[in-house]
């Protein structure tokens, strides 16, 4: 422990002085040569893309790991981040170790590019890994995401990227990690499947709403991050590569493309997105699309009104441009399934 | 690495990108730097992982830069196989039930990876893979069809690149491989 | 809502970084100086350093004084810039023997070797407010003391070795790896090996840490441990020196070390106590015994309560994680809290529906207020 705790404080001491010196104290300019350094560096004394190569090595084996079984949460020791643990450590860590000088990078948070969170995201990866940036999720290659997938489908060009605050499914049913971990390694699902026929009994429905339990490739229970029900079935064959990344639990896995995602559900209570019922974009119109609603004083009575818009910000100022643009408009296939309001998405797209 | 002629930040970038691929997407060619088995191993191996390799130059770059945590085949984290001959890929790493991704990492460098009639076929489906996917690979039957036995025990098992020259394809573990 | 570009966001960021600044140097006052805050507030600093697991004093000053105070954004600056820098060299393991001591006690026992020595402590003085303190021009109450050259310092005896020169201690478990683990290259994974445990103490909130070792103290637990030392000092830095490869001190660090006894026998043929360890950076008492306690807590392997259980323990101490999440939920979280108005909406619908008698499961009709819940 003793060693540990001083292997800590080497790196206040400089190489120089201690080499000169015949290997006694740390003379006291190499402290303030290190916070000159802080001052006028800054983001210059720093790699290609923030992290340092060892630190890109190991993030990286963890993802082709994390590709070769999917659905199985890979450890990694995830590295302290200029932001917060909670702030997307693991998705910046992941975009960081992917992207490339010749990427466009996308960055939402909970739908919106203009969000306060995604913004600073999308500096930290254009100052230091040089890339070009977009809003549009048809011209990016990578795309790094906080709880929402686009509304415009995904090609097996672009590369998502999910923050993953809770990398566990079954975190709902028991908090101990180790016994988890167990659980997955025997596929003993049981304690999750008997929660979900309890809140059946409870509320007549499955009452989860986010980060709904999945089955990725029949083998692991995979947690597939707060993005809401709606989102869900896009993972399921899908044509783009799907990585799911936590910094704080120091957890990265994924979804290869073409590989089958099966919400849990019973027989007679089949799985179902989130409804909004007569309900459309206050601004654009679609009635196919995620909507959150706004609330907002009225002007005449004093009152309060909701309305609702679409989610997907960059989208609905495509279709606000052109009305009734499709999810798939970029593409040149058919038997597109990208969740509701795509030609083959099925029953999972109930809008009523 | 530059010793090697390979970039330590943009040429590793561009075959982890080939990698990803070709895991993402068993049984596809992505195109890396040559030699692109030196580029993968130089993008994969430092101290954190136990490495088996014969190949001496990559041996002494790695060991220069104390990136080399040398073990046998048997319980390396990245198998380096110059020749299939040199190694029992029974023997490699597969994992635990509670920690498959314990399972090793075997480079295979290769002649050819691609469509050459005359070499090996297989066929690929499961994650990643819409429908089927064919490829060709420069290694007897005997060598895919042992692969094929170490992999059948998902999640456990060993994943696997094919390295020529300057292209790549990969088979990871739960891909369902049939030599054609 | 019109479409909003890009830029507006980032430049609403810059703002606020700014604001957050204007609050530091809005008052009249003179600007902090960082050897200020590292020679007056050294407290606070030893806190940043030791939740950091970065020991730099006085970047440690520098991170205190731009986070205005607040322990766990200093901590977090300097982890962050701790993982920027290259490590190309490992210390030779230290005998805490060497500990250059300025503070040792040993409430175990009445006298040891070499010395109950107080050191410098308000452990026995009474909290008053010192008003003294407001006129701004105090001076050393020392200055005047009488002080023998006593030549070297003796090698103060670590008490703990008294009691397993009488075989009465459990001797720390042998590990099979020469190196230790380190958790900030390789994630914890359960059952965390010791070395791993300590590490993530070491690096631990010191709220968090009093607040659990408490926790067993208070009863949630079964160690009381009577401390065998805690001491405060100084200790050798040392590498291997690259040419000449003799062991070579480098610098020295302020740390504050406890060995606890805890009264639990380890085996029942040939019972020995058992023991916990704290070491942090800096002047940390409470952060030091706390470790103590949950060190020995999670060596019993029980988990019948919170701090003997080695996962709850290393999932809630860490500064940075607990912070990060607790502070993540001022994030939008409009989309999953839409999901959620979903499911509430749509039972209770069910269920006002079912209060009505009618069969129509498919009705989008808002319930009215007079549905009965069952609350």
């Amino acid at each position: 422990m003793t060693e540990r705790g001083s292997n800590e404080g080497a790196d206040d001491s400089d190489p120089q002085a201690a080499e000169t010196d015949g290997g006694t104290h740390v003379t006291s300019d190499s402290v303030d040569a290190a916070l000159d350094d802080i001052e006028t560096t800054g983001v210059a004394g720093y790699n290609y893309a923030y992290l340092d190569e060892h630190t890109k090595r190991e993030v990286r084996r963890a993802m082709l790991k994390a590709v070769a079984i999917p659905g199985h949460q890979v450890p990694y020791a995830s590295r302290p981040m200029p932001l917060a643990r909670g702030w997307g450590t693991g998705g910046i860590q992941a975009s960081l170790s992917l992207l490339d000088p010749t990427d466009t990078f996308k960055v939402i948070d909970q739908g919106a590019d203009e969000s306060v969170n995604a913004a600073n995201i999308r500096r930290l990866a254009a100052d230091t890994a040089d890339v070009e940036t977009t809003t549009d999720t048809t011209a990016a290659d990578v795309i790094q995401s906080r709880h929402r997938l686009p509304e415009e489908v995904l090609t097996d060009e672009q590369r998502l990227v999910l923050q993953v605050p809770i990398t566990d499914a079954l975190r709902k049913v028991d908090p101990s990690d180790t016994a988890n971990r167990r659980r997955h390694a025997h596929q003993n699902y049981g304690k999750m499947w008997v929660h979900l026929y309890e809140n059946v009994v409870e509320y007549g429905e499955i009452n989860i709403a986010s980060r709904y339990p999945t089955m990725v490739a029949g083998r692991y229970l995979m947690d597939p991050s707060p993005i809401p029900r709606w989102d869900v079935p896009k993972l399921d064959d899908a044509d783009h590569l799907t990585i799911l990344a936590a910094g704080r639990e120091a957890r990265i896995y994924a979804v290869p493309p073409h590989t089958s995602v099966e919400p849990l559900a019973f027989e007679d209570r089949a799985f179902t997105v989130e409804r909004f019922p007569d309900q459309a974009c206050h601004a654009c119109g679609s009635t196919d699309t995620y909507l959150v609603e706004v609330s907002e004083e009225t002007t005449d009575e004093g009152g309060f009104e909701t309305r609702y818009a679409c989610n997907d910000s960059s989208f609905c100022a495509k279709r606000r441009e052109t009305p009734a643009l499709s999810k798939d408009h970029h593409l040149d296939q058919s038997g597109v399934d990208w969740g509701p309001g795509t030609p083959d998405a099925g029953d999972g797209g109930e809008t009523k | 690495m530059r010793a090697l002629g390979i970039d330590p930040v943009h040429d590793t970038r561009q075959t982890f990108d080939g990698l990803l691929s070709a895991m993402s997407r068993p049984g596809s060619v992505h195109a890396v730097p040559a030699p692109a088995d030196h580029a993968i191993i130089a993008t994969l191996v430092d101290h954190e992982v136990t490495a088996a390799t014969n190949d001496e130059t990559l041996r002494t770059v790695l060991s220069e830069q104390g990136r080399l945590n040398p073990a046998t085949p048997a319980d390396a984290d990245v198998v380096h196989v110059l020749d299939h001959t040199d190694i029992d890929i029974r023997d490699c790493k597969r994992g635990s039930l509670v920690e498959p991704s314990d399972g090793a990492t075997v480079v295979y460098r290769v002649d050819r990876v691609g469509t050459e009639q005359t070499d090996t076929t297989i066929r690929l489906s499961g994650p990643g893979v819409d429908g089927a996917r064919s490829v060709s690979v420069s290694l007897p039957e005997a060598e895919l069809s042992a692969l094929t036995a170490v992999q059948s025990d998902y999640p456990r098992g060993v994943d696997a690149v094919f390295a020529a020259d300057d292209r790549l394809a990969a088979v990871p573990r739960s891909a369902t491989m049939e030599v054609v | 809502m019109g479409y909003v570009a890009v830029t507006a966001g980032e430049e609403v960021i810059t703002r606020a970084e700014q604001l957050f600044e204007k609050q530091r140097v809005d008052g009249d006052s003179a600007e902090l100086g960082i050897d200020q805050v590292d020679e007056q507030l050294g407290r606070l600093t030893a806190q940043a350093m030791s939740e950091s697991g970065l020991y730099a004093p006085r970047l440690a000053g520098l991170a205190v004084k731009q986070a205005q105070g607040d322990t766990i954004e200093a901590a977090f600056l300097l982890r962050a810039y701790r993982s920027t820098l290259e490590r190309y060299d490992e210390t030779v393991t230290v005998d805490p023997g060497e500990m250059i001591a300025s503070r040792r006690v040993s409430p175990a026992f009445k006298d040891v070797p070499g010395g109950q020595i107080l050191g410098a402590t308000k452990d026995y003085t009474q909290r008053l407010l010192d008003f003294a303190l407001e006129g701004g021009e105090t001076s050393d109450p020392t200055a005047e003391w009488d002080v023998d050259d006593a030549g070297e310092p003796d090698r103060l005896t670590n008490v703990t070795e008294l009691l397993r020169e009488e075989d009465l201690l459990h001797e720390p478990d042998k590990t099979d790896s020469e190196e230790p683990t380190d958790t900030t290259r390789k994630s914890v994974t359960h059952p965390p090996a010791r070395d791993a445990v300590l590490q993530e103490l070491a690096r631990g909130e010191t709220g968090a840490i009093t607040a659990l070792g408490y926790s067993a103290l208070r009863g949630y637990g079964q160690v009381h441990p009577t401390l065998a030392e805690v001491r405060v000092g100084r200790l050798p830095v040392r590498i291997t020196h690259p040419y000449t490869e003799e062991p070579v001190t480098v610098t020295h660090t302020e740390v504050t070390e406890s060995e606890a006894v805890v009264p639990v026998y380890e085996k029942r043929d040939d019972p020995q106590f058992a023991f916990g360890y704290g070491l942090t950076f800096g002047r940390n008492e409470r952060k030091a015994i706390g470790m103590t306690v949950l060190d020995a807590s999670i060596q019993l392997d029980s988990e019948a309560e919170p701090a003997e259980n080695a996962e709850f323990v290393l999932d809630t101490i860490d500064g940075m994680d607990s912070f990060g999440f607790i502070e993540h939920l001022k994030l939008p979280h409009y989309v999953t809290f839409q999901s959620i108005l979903d499911r509430i909406r749509s039972i209770r619908e069910r269920q006002g529906v079912s209060a009505e008698g009618a069969a129509d499961t498919g009705s989008t009709h808002q319930p009215a207020a007079e549905v009965s819940d069952d609350d």
